[in-house]
């Protein structure tokens, strides 16, 4: 437990973006990150959204679903890139090559995500 | 076609021996050896063919008759096939150890020859005569090979898949001897058909042996070697050009030598090596036009490879999706019960929608599903008295993208309605009118009519979320829900024109005819 309110104490009040299209899946990884203490915005569903708030949004971390309404969040993730914004990306896509090869070195998660692996991969992009 | 081939194989045989016989008793010789100076086939001999082309016949005949019936013409096929081994192990033996009994003779004895001296033919009837009418070992064999060769085909394979046929094999080695006569005589080689007693097969025999095996070969075209020969796969592509072009390639080449050489065009060694050049050039373009169709069968199968890694994929991309959408539902639909009993009931409530939703978009192939359909399943099918329920409006084939999330917004609405609205125990009158404007974009108007006045209509926290979600966040329509008097009432505005996204489910949707 104590591991547990340290780690809470570490994200508590951070601004994450959440870019995911689907619903339930948004609403349940929004109500997690709300659990950790986060204060989130989103979920996002299109491209343009995405990349606006990106650009003009002052986030401490982002969490991107690959495929989104528009296309990819490769955009969003340049976006973020260029504000220094640390961000990962969360997949149900076991393919490689949608998104483009500068990338690669984003950590990736696999869909479904548990609530411990978001904590885990927050904490570890905002290092 | 096959049993068709085999009887005709049989039949024709059975002709030629006929025609032998008739050639001994009339005493002509073109009948029993063509030419004058070939060697003749022998009584015995065609009274052994004959046996076996009524063992092919017998054959033929049941595989077209009923199961009980076909045991009786097997045996008797078995029994006419056994009769012709008999025959050729007696020549055999005989030519081994260097019997001289009257059995050899006793044929010609009976049609009134005398067994040392043949009338009518001068030359002993290419040794016939001294022989007493008795076979080459060359026929004998040949007999021996086809005889095994039809009682092996009687014979349930014992073991099924086995690579090597023994009857096969036998069935192989007649067509080796045949053909060798043939081409003897083809290529005016008279080792092979005169003079040398014990090596000679008269014409009509060989002929005979030739077409034996292939009708033999022919009565089983799903098995063993003719199984190759008859698939549809490369495989028997390629064994049936090279057949082809083994038989008829060296065949129409030594047509041609005969003829060339007879008439003085060529001489026999520049036609010789014209013959080998030719078959040559000949297996060279088998070769090739078999190795191009190989490739291309190949590569279809490449693509054919490739189309279903994709699928794999992607059908790997929707479980996934799947169930974290499932994992997803679970929690928050956990979050807002208020007991272990409620979630059990709103959760796999919400699960069956699920599965109904998926169930209709496989049952499409995953290319749309009709708005009405949508509309039947997650509503009209729900409610016991389906004339509470009103429809109205032009049938939309939905894209699977829209439809999964038009069907969790519509199973939403209509478990409310069943709870707490027009569709409750209380009575009412559910009206839902769609339309697709001019825009491409899907119009669905859900009016509630209670019957009675009403205060609130409770719609559940998560329940109205989802629905809004759906519509409003999955769609990126616009959503206007209010409680009126008389209930809820609810519109959609959901566009259709396909959005663009990274995965392979966004399709055109396509206007249905009234």
């Amino acid at each position: 437990m104590t591991f547990g309110s340290e780690a809470g104490a570490e994200l508590r009040g951070k601004k994450v973006l959440l870019v995911e299209d689907n619903f339930l899946v948004g609403l349940s990884m929004k109500s997690m990150l709300r659990d950790l203490g986060c204060e989130v915005t989103g979920p996002i569903a299109t491209v343009d959204q995405a990349r606006g708030l990106a650009q003009q949004g002052d986030f401490n971390a982002a969490v991107l679903d690959v495929n989104i309404i528009g296309g990819t969040s490769a955009d969003v993730a340049n976006a973020l890139g260029e504000k220094g914004c640390p961000f990962f990306f969360v997949t149900g896509f076991a393919s490689k090559g949608v998104l483009p090869e500068d990338l690669a070195g984003v950590p990736r998660f696999r869909k479904p995500v548990d609530e411990q692996s978001l904590r885990r991969a927050l904490e570890q992009a905002m290092q | 076609m096959f049993a068709l081939v085999a009887g005709a194989c049989g039949a024709t045989v059975l002709a030629i021996a006929s025609v032998v016989w008739l050639g001994w008793l009339a005493q002509m010789r073109a009948l029993v050896s063509v030419m004058h100076d070939w060697a003749t086939m022998k009584p015995n001999t065609a009274t052994a063919l004959a046996l076996l082309a009524m063992g092919v016949l017998l054959h033929a005949v049941a595989g077209r008759r009923a199961a009980a019936w076909r045991m009786w013409w097997t045996r008797l096929a078995i029994g006419a096939s056994s009769g012709a081994i008999l025959i050729g192990a007696y020549s055999v033996a005989a030519n081994i150890g260097g019997w001289t009994s009257r059995i050899d003779s006793f044929a010609l004895e009976v049609i009134g020859y005398d067994s040392d001296e043949i009338p009518g033919f001068p030359d002993g009837g290419g040794g016939a005569g001294r022989l007493g009418g008795r076979m080459s070992n060359a026929t004998a064999v040949a007999l021996i090979a086809l005889g095994l060769g039809l009682v092996g085909l009687g014979q349930k394979s014992a073991k099924r898949g086995s690579r090597f046929h023994w009857h096969e094999a036998c069935l192989v080695v007649a067509m080796t001897i045949g053909l060798l006569a043939l081409m003897g005589y083809a290529f005016d080689a008279k080792l092979l058909y005169q003079f040398k007693p014990f090596v000679t097969i008269s014409f009509p025999t060989c002929l005979s042996v030739l077409l034996l095996a292939v009708g033999t070969f022919s009565l089983r075209p799903d098995g063993g070697a003719m199984s190759i020969l008859t698939s549809d796969l490369p495989g028997g592509v390629f064994a049936r050009r090279t057949l082809t072009a083994a038989l008829l390639v060296p065949l129409i080449g030594v047509l041609a030598l005969i003829v060339g050489t007879r008439l003085k065009y060529l001489e026999p060694e520049f036609g010789i090596m014209l013959l080998a050049t030719m078959t040559s050039l000949g297996f060279a373009i088998v070769g090739m036009a078999t190795a191009r169709a190989l490739n291309r069968a190949e590569a279809s199968r490449a693509t054919v490879d490739r189309a279903r890694t994709s699928l794999m994929n992607e059908l790997d991309h929707r479980v996934k999706n799947n169930l974290a959408a499932m994992l997803a539902l679970a929690d928050l639909t956990s979050r807002e019960a208020e007991s272990l009993d409620e979630f059990r009931s709103t959760f796999l409530g919400r699960v069956r929608a699920m599965a109904r939703a998926h169930e209709a978009l496989a049952a499409s192939r995953w290319e749309g599903v009709r708005l009405g359909r949508i509309l039947d399943l997650m509503v009209s099918e729900m409610v016991d008295d389906p004339s509470r329920v009103a429809l109205s409006g032009q049938d939309v084939m939905l894209p699977a993208r829209v439809s999964q999330a038009l069907c969790a917004a519509i199973y939403e609405l209509a478990t409310n309605a069943l709870k707490y609205g027009a569709l409750s125990g209380r009575g009412g009158r559910l009206t839902i009118e769609h339309e697709v404007d001019g825009q491409d974009v899907l119009h669905v108007r859900w009016t509630e009519d209670c019957n009675e006045e009403i205060f609130i209509t409770p719609v559940d926290g998560f329940g109205i979320h989802f629905i809004r979600g759906s519509i409003t966040h999955e769609l990126q329509g616009d959503l206007k829900m209010g409680f009126e008097r008389q209930g809820l009432r609810c519109e959609m505005r959901i566009p259709l024109e396909p959005h663009q996204k990274g995965c392979a489910d966004i399709q055109t949707f396509a206007r249905l005819p009234q």
